[in-house]
């Protein structure tokens, strides 16, 4: 019989875990650190911390839900309560929406095991535009080799599934080279359900890693709490007051959480780390919080294939091409990542464009859909500044993110680099997901070449959406430019870091999890080190 | 998302127009509603109900039943997914939603602004299809976002009912993992 570490964990008696929905009355904890979030940032700093034998408080606004017992691969059941708003995030013009996490665990949870270092390109842009000169390859290979250890980022030997194989194959028939995806998983069971949670406690998320090492060693898990501000006392961070919320995680049940701390870290991720910030009333003379924001937005090409794809099933992402990042300077018209998605029929149909008999004539077709993303590279040109998250009336992040014509650009390309690369691989019809594209698509490469030439690029006519979020509290070497220094310090308070995705500067150009692990463990292990004088053995084996 | 002030700030039709219109039309009767089924909604109230209900006849087009009977149900049963998929959400994306469907099922905004002259349980499918096309294609990003939102909400609750998984050729999850941590 299998063995769910969660279940255990709370069976034992010797986890310290909380529902703050369950709060009849206020509560104060005191801690060592108090750390907001449990996602890629939140899991990795809270281990290397609590094994560094600190008093270490985790906050996570959503519900500690886990394999054996809530992980039913039920789209309806998976999408409300392992997400933020229902899967459904959108920018404030609701031309981009966003998948991102809500639950122990993070995005860590639902994401597709997708697995990249850092491009090299990436960090040298950062060195030249931001002075981070210790951020080099070499400096950071070693936190990326003990990430990928503890991890378990391995090679992914079992085939590709189909939709990945046409990815493959089309590539391969365009002249565009391609690569396998590194995946963070252990006994993977190759079902294809990743971003329902995954059933078999496989993926090494942060759920079945980091948190339950750090329970282990003593660490306190609040769920169900908000985190509304933090708590300064002159310009040094002391805690954090959190709503506690319903058990539907939707509305405050009125009673607060305290932590009062001596460190604070926050790991909400983009968009929620600029927000709580913004609420929290951080000295930022230069207006940097929430600014440069990035979603590496997707655009998305359908296809037909005359034969099955069933793209529900098998890893979801095991082939990727970087071509279009790499022939060309990363500062120079916009580049894109390819990759597929897993195909399940709610994510589909809500992306799939029209109504009625149009909208029916793809999904009755469903297992021959082929799907290839385009993932924008935003954030290395002045003409792609990303987002600003601001606040909505109750407190809530919003991001307003304008898509420039120097992304649509690059979307418009990858329209026609997708759809050449389908009618490669034998697609019978292909259709960019845009509301200008006919019923039945194009018939081949030159109808579809001339039509895509003539579409219009414009907010919520071509189908936009993004998986990634990233930025908001910028690192750099200088206050005039970033939030946070190298080692995510924030430059206008004491006791306050920042280790999750929103101190990239800009987007990663690569799925980002792996970055968020690396650049953590690097800036955790320093923190560790400064609170207590030890170094870290984390992810030494 | 589209809200009714932002809605009415774009000037499509005033106040005024709608004054007028009350006059022109006379008193109101009730509209005729839609038979949700069994038991009371978690957010909609029975006009938004009805507007849904027949909003989404049209989106689903082609994926309802042929038979009248089981048409009737399977739209029930969609717009009860509606109605659940709505109450996921925020509260502050809440209110957009409502906020949208009070647009859509107040009759004055609904003949002026949306451009359905029936009662949504009357309304024929053209005309409805009409008004979703309108939307989708309008110049105004919020005439867009409001019909996006409807795409969204009615293709979700539809595809997320196990019910509508065979006629596409999806099993569902993997048997075997019912079992899996009993095993």
């Amino acid at each position: 019989m299998p063995k769910d570490l969660i279940a255990e964990g709370l069976a034992s008696g010797h986890w310290d875990v909380r529902d703050a929905a369950t709060f009849d009355k206020n509560q104060e904890l005191e801690a060592d650190v108090v750390i907001v979030g449990t996602g890629a940032g939140g899991g990795v700093s809270a281990e290397i911390l609590a094994q560094a034998g600190l008093k270490v408080v985790m906050l996570e606004e959503g519900a500690l839900r886990y394999a054996s017992k809530d992980f039913k691969l039920n789209e309806a059941d998976a999408y409300p309560t392992l997400y933020q708003e229902s899967a459904g995030r959108q920018t404030r013009d609701k031309a981009i929406t966003i998948l991102q996490g809500r639950t122990v665990g993070g995005s860590t949870a639902v994401n597709w095991t997708s697995s990249f270092r850092t491009p090299h390109t990436t960090l040298a842009y950062w060195q030249r535009q931001y002075g981070l000169k210790d951020l080099t390859v070499d400096s950071m290979q070693p936190w990326f080799e003990r990430a990928e250890r503890r991890l378990n980022v391995i090679d992914w030997q079992t085939e590709p599934n189909m939709n990945n194989q046409v990815l493959m194959t089309g590539a391969d028939r365009i002249g565009v080279h391609w690569a396998k995806i590194r995946r963070n998983v252990k006994g993977c069971l190759n079902l294809g359900y990743c971003g329902m949670g995954c059933p078999a406690n496989a993926k090494q998320s942060m759920l079945v890693t980091t948190i339950p090492t750090a329970l282990d060693k003593g660490a306190t898990l609040i769920t169900h709490a908000r985190a509304e501000r933090v708590l300064f006392a002159g310009d040094k961070a002391v805690g954090v007051q959190c709503q506690a919320m319903d058990a539907g995680g939707i509305y405050p049940t009125g009673h607060r959480v305290t932590i009062k701390a001596k460190t604070v870290v926050l790991a909400g991720g983009a968009i929620n780390t600029p927000a709580l910030l913004l609420r929290s009333s951080l000295p930022d003379p230069r207006g940097l919080v929430g600014r440069r924001t990035f979603l590496h937005p997707v655009n998305v090409s359908g296809a037909i294939m005359p034969f099955k794809v069933e793209g529900w099933s098998g890893a979801p992402q095991s082939i990727y091409s970087d071509h279009f990042l790499d022939s060309q300077p990363v500062d120079d018209v916009i580049g894109y990542k390819l990759e597929v998605p897993p195909l399940h029929p709610v994510l589909t149909a809500s992306t799939m464009s029209g109504f009625g008999d149009k909208h029916r004539s793809i999904m009755a077709r469903f297992d021959k859909l082929q799907v290839v993303l385009a993932l924008m590279r935003d954030g290395f040109h002045e003409e792609s500044r990303g987002g600003t998250v601001g606040l909505k009336n109750d407190g809530t992040p919003l991001l307003d993110y304008p898509i420039t014509q120097f992304v649509w650009d690059g979307m418009r390309r990858a329209y026609l680099t997708m759809a050449e690369l389908q009618f490669a691989a034998g697609a019978t019809r292909v259709f960019p997901v845009h509301e200008d594209v006919g019923a039945e698509g194009y018939a081949s490469w030159a109808e579809a070449r001339a039509a895509i030439l003539q579409l219009p690029m414009e907010a919520l006519r071509a189908k936009v959406v993004s998986a990634h979020v990233m930025g908001g509290c910028g690192m750099s070497s200088s206050a005039e430019t970033g939030v946070v220094d190298a080692n995510g310090k924030a430059y206008h308070a004491d006791g306050l870091y920042v280790m999750d995705g929103s101190v990239f500067p800009t987007s990663i150009g690569a799925n980002p999890q792996l970055s968020i692990y690396g650049m953590t463990a690097r800036n955790a292990a320093h923190l560790a080190k400064t609170l207590t004088g030890h170094d870290t053995r984390w992810g030494l084996g | 998302m589209l809200t009714r002030r932002q809605l009415l700030k774009t000037g499509v039709a005033g106040v005024a127009l709608l004054g007028a219109a009350r006059m022109v039309y006379g008193p109101i009767t009730p509209d005729p509603r839609f038979d949700s089924g069994a038991g009371p909604f978690r957010v909609l109230d029975p006009k938004s109900a009805t507007a849904l209900a027949a909003i989404a006849r049209v989106m689903l087009h082609g994926a309802l039943p042929r038979d009248e009977a089981k048409r009737q149900a399977a739209l029930q049963q969609a717009v009860r997914g509606c109605d659940i998929a709505i109450s996921g959400l925020p509260g502050t994306v809440q209110d957009e939603v409502k906020q949208l469907l009070t647009l859509l099922n107040s009759r004055l905004s609904r003949r002026w602004l949306v451009g359905v002259t029936s009662p949504w349980a009357e309304a024929s499918d053209d005309q409805i299809a009409h008004f979703l096309s309108r939307w989708r294609y309008s110049s105004l990003l919020l005439m867009r976002s409001g019909y996006q939102a409807l795409h969204q909400i009615i293709f979700a609750a539809w595809y997320g009912n196990p019910t509508a998984w065979p006629a596409i050729g999806y099993g569902g999850p993997p048997e075997f993992m019912k079992a899996y941590w009993n095993a």
